[in-house]
């Protein structure tokens, strides 16, 4: 039988559903851009809120070792501050582009007759994967500032490579212990 | 006293809908929500005329009706996604596979639940059958409401009614099926006096939200509607692609 708790997980979803029916979000979502702003366009780079050289300038350590060079703590408050605030715009705005990106999505597959379950399974998790890249992202900016991200991004690396060398030596050392184990009465 | 007049209250109001429905030409787009309604109102006065004139009777009665009105109320579901998705043929597609999927599940669990239960009777199992079927029609609303906001369906306003209605009513089926038969009497006690006004909340909804007709609002777009799905998809794809680029490029190593 159904459980206890599932069968109030399903009502309690099924209020809140109604509670947001209620609410007029379903009415509120139909206030899309007119049809021409929404048409998926055929050249990609739609998210870059600004240029890819200014982002990298945002995320590089080099206007930081400026400030350092400065040696006044008030200007490198200043500045942590600021370029902290900078990044986490940047990042909000790339989430946003990503949210229209696939608002559109939704709105020109909605009416398609042709419409594929799989495909738009595929299309959702590649959102939902690049959603939480920027909940990461902005998360890791709060926490280590947009300077050190990169330091944070070079250490995460190699200590990815770091486990995945590990891992292989645990590896090639067990199977050499299964064939030595076979070997043995 | 209070009881009373919620019954005659809610009996009212189930008349007022109908007269309404039939008045503003509502019956005609949502012939089986009316019908369903129509039910309930024959099967409320069926009900009290066996309780009072062939009391041994109201059992059989009580659980044959209901059973008719869980197999109405599944084709109220289906009806809110007729008319709901008539303008999104490819949300639509989602969706009958979505419902098909969730009861051929609830069949499957019914099944299976009964052929391995060696105790079954089906006396004993009414309740739970029942709570079984509003069960997945819970599912069968929260699916369809996700997919309406997923892709950003607007309801009009009478769809919405009937929506909201019957989701309220089954949430609280559910509840009293899940709890009614397993605990004591306190939950059947203060149970008593939630219900009935919780019934009289969801005809009230249905008098407002279908005390005329209007029309669900059109979708803006019409250029899209031949466009074809894989080209969608596919600029769709590669745009997020190109985000992904976008956003590594800040920091990677």
């Amino acid at each position: 039988m159904i459980g206890i708790y599932a069968a109030l997980m399903i009502s309690f979803l099924l209020v809140v559903l109604l509670l947001c029916v209620w609410r007029g979000k379903a009415q509120a979502a139909q206030q899309l851009p007119p049809k021409s702003e929404l048409t998926p366009r055929e050249e990609g780079g739609e998210p870059e809120a600004c240029p890819p050289e200014i982002v990298s300038r945002i995320f590089s350590g080099d206007d930081w070792h400026f400030v350092e060079g400065v040696r006044s703590s008030l200007v490198k408050k200043l500045f942590c501050r600021e370029r902290k605030a900078v990044a986490l715009i940047w990042v909000q705005e790339t989430s946003a582009g990503i949210r229209r990106v696939m608002r559109e999505h939704l709105e020109s597959a909605r009416r398609s007759h042709d419409l594929e379950i799989a495909s738009e399974a595929k299309i959702f998790l590649q959102y939902a994967q690049l959603q939480f890249a920027c909940g990461v992202l902005f998360a890791c900016i709060e926490l280590v500032g947009p300077q050190r991200l990169r330091g944070f991004a070079i250490y995460t690396d190699a200590l990815a490579r770091r486990i995945a060398d590990a891992q292989l030596t645990l590896r090639a050392v067990s199977v050499h212990h299964e064939i030595h184990g076979a070997d043995s009465p | 006293m209070l009881n009373q007049f919620i019954w005659w209250g809610g009996i009212v109001l189930e008349v007022l809908l109908l007269i309404r429905g039939i008045r503003g030409k509502l019956a005609f787009q949502y012939p089986v929500f009316y019908a369903y309604i129509s039910f309930v109102l024959l099967q409320s006065l069926l009900r009290l005329a066996t309780y009072h004139w062939n009391s041994p009777a109201y059992s059989y009665v009580y659980w044959v009706t209901e059973f008719l009105g869980v197999a109405i109320g599944c084709a109220v579901v289906f009806e809110i996604y007729r008319v709901g998705l008539s303008a999104y043929p490819g949300t639509a597609r989602v969706a009958r596979n979505l419902l098909f999927f969730v009861f051929v599940m609830a069949i499957a669990k019914t099944f299976v639940d009964v052929s391995n239960d060696p105790r079954w009777r089906p006396a004993a199992t009414t309740m739970d059958l029942e709570r079984i079927l509003r069960i997945e029609q819970a599912f069968a609303i929260v699916a369809l409401i996700a997919l309406f906001l997923v892709y950003s369906i607007p309801f009009g306003r009478n769809l919405r009614g009937i929506l909201l209605g019957y989701g309220m009513f089954i949430a609280m089926s559910v509840i009293w099926l899940t709890f009614g038969a397993s605990s004591g009497d306190t939950f059947r006690h203060y149970w008593s006096y939630v219900q009935p006004p919780s019934y009289f909340m969801t005809l009230g909804v249905w008098v407002a939200h279908l005390w005329s007709y209007r029309a669900s609002p059109e979708p803006k777009t019409t250029v899209l509607l031949e466009q074809q799905y894989q080209r969608v998809a596919a600029a769709t794809t590669r745009r997020l692609q190109d985000a992904r680029g976008y956003l590594g490029r800040a920091v990677r190593p």
